[in-house]
């Protein structure tokens, strides 16, 4: 059978409603997305079928692999030797089921699909039952000797830390232009083997400082400032209020631990849009940051997942989807860090009128209002609403109704051009102290995430 | 730059510091705070400032944009926009020509997300071809990125233009100024003159033949002063495009004399026949003016002088001189020794002087049937034939070619080897019903009675059939394909299999796509 193109029917059958930007978001790089393209014909699958809970089908590449995707608790599985997930025998039939679902027929489970739905399920039910009884298998006494050990071992390294700041202030900034990376690795080195991973992330960081731009010895001294500030308040972590000493804690490097997580966080459930989307290499991880906003509370998380190499995600989260769950909230001031605990099984495009700042002032102000509370915080997740967008060149700024503007980071201004011709819309993003990131824009009664 | 700063550059160790000069919250900050060094101290000031200024930041006034216009054209859709990304990706096949003329003729806009990708074109074809879609967006789009400047350049005034490619001429890279160079022969070729000849003697000879070459675009009797001197030019690249370029201004000074010589070479002799007196020798002058002495290998001196002379001078020449038509030309001819020389010259002649369509018209398929002809009757080394077919199948107008091709498949629909494909490559798309029915039956009957090998070449050409059949042959061409079970291997008629699921594929995106647009428009209409 030669499949049958035809527009869109809206697939009342699946749970997952996927576009094609949705599997272009998963994709692991531009050349998967091609080559998956290429199976975008039945001629190259057998025994295609759907049911409300799954997708699958035998694809003819190189051999013929089975192909399964759990739509219920996305996620996926091929039987091909790819090393790139999700392959793109998995993308192949995504995309068929985004762009032409009709020519997959609805039917019951195989044997083979059935199965490892049940081996799904029941993995993901030891897991939680693996996470309940955690707290019971740990030894309590053994695992306080460790953190006194670990806290030792932190203190001894602060002491040899700050005595390199100050021999940097004494040296002067200026002679620091020539130094490679190896100066600054030195150090990160050392903060690592004193298991300060958060303190070696800074030290490494500062290297990437001199010689970029041209106001780089004020953006140098201002971040050995905060660490400075960073290292004093760790040293006098008990006079803090509880909530900082979590953050100051997690930015020297220590953990959350799962009981700690269980203990103090703070369980929220709403309907999450997940409204960004980023990743980047960290330590030969591949780091993936999800913003999400809650429709009903209107707080914003931030969900870290981490994977080596090219090694899938453990799991799947869409941005331009919005999905029913609770977060686990990490301890901490103003905190946004947080973990899927459950999630309902539908996710849905995101609609709607977004909550946001009315103007570039109330967004500042707010962000002083975190800064307060949080004085390291990174980036502020906020929405502009009203906004449009001005300037020229490679200079953009976010405009306000009333005319102010905020300067914006963006490697291609063109897509949130052609996508608002100049009209107002909402810019949804994360403002960092300095400029905004936009991650997509709600106009015409949707929300498109930016590529 | 503040104080700290300032000491932080130099270091303490050179400039003790002086800390009393940061801001006031800075001094509450860290008032009763030890200190055990004034390094720590400047530190400690340093991070307390940097938050306050992070905390602080004040935006600007900035002015608003206008925005785009609204679009006059139906919006696309959801569907449409797919399709249009999928065919738009560069790994598939090229839909986009026919997508783009559907929008236009139904005056839906192009999608606004794919507008960065499709503005970064940079080929002439396709930016010609997508202007009529682009819309209000577009235009707005390109006010800000001057790469995308080339969507406005139609409403552009003419002085304009002349004043941008003036610039990208005297100031662009080298490919900019060929660029800039060939537009404003296009636009005014007398100034295009004017800028060469004033550069001609300071250019390097690769230079001066590159610039020389863009004269084929707007070529008149008025250039031929500047390609005289191009012609005494010391390199033999420059005289070689000077010539070419002389040769087909038919009363520049090198034409007449080709001329004068050709009319020495044929003559129509008592029986009515077409004789050929080349001379024994090449005369010196002939060489001269670039006729080259040493013929390629496999063929006869005096047959390559022939040839190259021919080939020089207009074929309408040979009508005024003989007063016979093209086809009583070729008639006259046969037998004689020098024939397919002469022929391959006329060819040659025919594919060199295109701003003379009606030589084209007249001469082209008479040439064309002779050497197909030739073709089925002489099997050897059919190379040099097809590659004569090409050259003309090019030249000759289009609405020539199907009848021409359809002549020459109907001759050779069995012969090995033979390149099909890129004959039908060089058909415009879509194709007429009539040849798109020719094409249907002729592939359907081949794979119901042809051998392996004949089948596996005509299945290589479905994939540019499914680009150039006709929209009312669609139907047709997705009825079962019938396969003849005895004649392949389960390798080949897996192989024609997968190509006919290709073909079937291409076709109902078509189908869909053209049925999308149909409906949108309706929709839209009052």
């Amino acid at each position: 059978m030669i499949p049958v193109f035809r527009s869109f029917p809206e697939p009342p059958y699946l749970t997952l409603q996927l576009t094609l930007e949705h599997v272009q978001g998963l994709a692991p790089d531009e050349k998967s997305i091609a080559s998956a393209r290429q199976l975008l014909s039945t001629r190259f699958w057998s025994n295609l079928g759907r049911s409300p809970q799954a997708a699958w089908g035998r694809c003819q590449g190189a051999a013929q692999y089975d192909v399964r995707i759990d739509l219920a608790q996305f996620g996926y599985r091929c039987s091909c030797p790819s090393r790139k997930f999700p392959c793109r025998h998995v993308l192949g039939l995504l995309l068929l089921l985004a762009s032409s679902p009709d020519v997959i027929p609805a039917s019951g489970e195989p044997d083979w699909v059935r199965d490892w739905l049940n081996r799904r399920q029941a993995s993901a039910e030891k897991q939680k039952v693996r996470g309940k009884q955690a707290p019971r298998t740990v030894n309590a006494q053994a695992q306080r000797k460790r953190a006194a050990q670990r806290e030792d071992r932190i203190q001894a390294g602060l002491e040899p830390l700050k005595r390199w700041l100050e021999d940097l202030i004494r040296g002067g900034l200026a002679s620091l232009e020539s130094k490679d990376f190896r100066f600054w690795e030195e150090h990160a080195k050392r903060l690592v083997d004193a298991q300060a991973p958060g303190l070696a992330n800074r030290v490494r960081s500062l290297g990437e400082v001199p010689g970029s731009g041209a106001d780089w010895p004020q953006r140098l001294l201002d971040d050995l400032g905060r660490l400075a500030l960073l290292i004093r308040a760790y040293e006098r972590l008990a006079e803090l209020d509880e909530s900082l000493q979590w953050d100051v804690r997690q930015l020297i490097g220590w953990t959350v631990t799962q009981q700690e997580l269980e203990r103090t966080g703070e369980k929220l459930t709403d309907n999450w849009a997940i409204l960004g989307q980023r990743e980047e290499e960290q330590d030969r991880l591949r780091v993936q940051r999800s913003w999400m906003l809650g429709r009903n509370t209107g707080r914003f998380a931030l969900v870290l997942q981490f994977a080596p190499g090219t090694q899938p995600f453990s799991e799947s989260i869409l941005p331009g989807l919005q999905q029913q769950g609770t977060l686990l909230f990490y301890p901490g001031a103003a905190s946004h860090r947080a973990r899927w605990g459950e999630r309902s099984e539908t996710a849905v495009p995101i609609s709607g009128p977004l909550p946001g700042a009315a103007s570039a002032e109330e967004l500042l102000n707010v962000y002083a209002d975190h800064l307060a509370r949080r004085p390291w915080l990174a980036a502020l997740p906020g929405i502009l609403k009203d906004v449009t967008l001005a300037g020229s060149g490679s200079a953009w700024r976010i405009r306000d109704s009333a005319g102010f503007g905020l300067p914006m980071i963006s490697p291609q201004p063109w897509q949130l051009l052609a996508l608002t011709g100049g009209r107002t819309c909402d810019i949804a993003g994360e403002w960092t102290g300095t400029a905004f990131r936009p991650w997509g824009l709600a106009c015409d009664g949707r929300y498109q995430v930016l590529p | 730059m503040n104080d700290l700063l300032k000491t932080a550059l130099i270091g303490t160790a050179q400039s003790p510091p002086q800390l009393v000069e940061t801001a006031p919250p800075v001094d509450v900050q860290l008032a009763g705070v030890p200190v055990d060094s004034p390094e720590q101290e400047l530190l400690l000031r340093a991070g307390v400032q940097a938050i306050y200024r992070q905390a602080g930041f004040v935006p600007e006034q900035v002015p608003a944009l206008d925005a785009a216009l609204q679009e006059a054209g139906i919006p696309p859709g959801d569907s449409l926009q797919n399709w249009l990304s999928q065919v738009l990706s560069p790994e598939a096949i090229n839909l986009l020509p026919e997508f783009v003329r559907l929008l236009a003729a139904a005056g839906i806009h192009f999608p606004h997300p794919l507008l960065p990708q499709v503005l970064d074109f940079t080929s002439r074809e396709r930016r010609d071809l997508l202007r009529p879609v682009l819309g209000q967006r577009a235009r707005w789009l390109a006010r800000f990125n001057s790469a995308w400047s080339w969507v406005n350049t139609e409403d552009e005034p003419v002085e304009k233009t002349v004043s941008r490619l003036r610039d990208a001429w005297e100031e662009g890279t080298f490919p900019e100024r060929i660029d800039a160079l060939r537009r404003m022969r296009e636009i005014a070729p007398a100034f295009g003159r004017q800028w060469l000849e004033e550069v001609f003697g300071s250019e390097k000879a690769d230079q001066r033949r590159r610039m020389l070459e863009t004269f084929t675009t707007g070529l008149s009797d008025e250039d031929e002063p500047l390609l005289a001197r191009a012609y005494e030019d010391r390199s033999e690249k420059v005289r070689e495009v000077a010539a070419n370029l002389l040769v087909r201004l038919e009363n520049s000074q090198l034409s007449r004399r080709m001329q004068a010589r050709a009319a020495e070479l044929l003559a129509i002799d008592a029986g009515g026949r077409l004789v050929c007196r080349p001379p024994s020798q090449l005369p010196r002058d002939w060489e001269r003016d670039g006729i080259q002495e040493k013929p390629p290998d496999g063929r006869g001196a005096r047959a390559w002088w022939i040839e190259q002379l021919v080939a020089a001078v207009t074929p309408a020449m040979w009508q005024t001189l003989l007063q016979r038509t093209p086809s009583e030309l070729i008639k006259a001819l046969s037998g004689d020794d020098y024939a397919p020389a002469i022929r391959d010259g006329w060819i040659a002649a025919v594919a060199r002087f295109p701003d003379r369509p009606s030589v084209a018209a007249e001469w082209g398929r008479p040439l064309w049937s002779w050497v197909v002809q030739d073709l089925r009757t002489q099997r050897s080394q059919p190379e040099r034939r097809i590659e004569s077919l090409q050259l003309l199948a090019r030249a000759m107008p289009v609405d020539q070619r199907e009848p021409a091709i359809e002549e020459l498949i109907r001759c050779i629909s069995d012969g090995d080897g033979f390149p099909v494909l890129e004959f039908l490559q060089i058909l415009p798309t879509p194709w007429s019903t009539s040849f798109s029915e020719f094409y249907l039956q002729l592939v359907r009957r081949q794979f119901q009675q042809g051998n392996e090998a004949s089948m596996l070449r005509w299945c290589e050409s479905l994939l540019p059939a499914a680009l150039g059949l006709a929209s009312e042959c669609i139907e047709a061409a997705l009825e079962p394909w019938a396969l003849r079970p005895d004649a392949t291997h389960a390798r080949s008629s897996e192989r024609i299999r997968l190509q006919l699921m290709r073909f079937g594929e291409v076709l109902r995106l078509r189908q869909a796509f053209r049925a999308e647009v149909a409906r949108i428009r309706n929709a839209h209409l009052p």
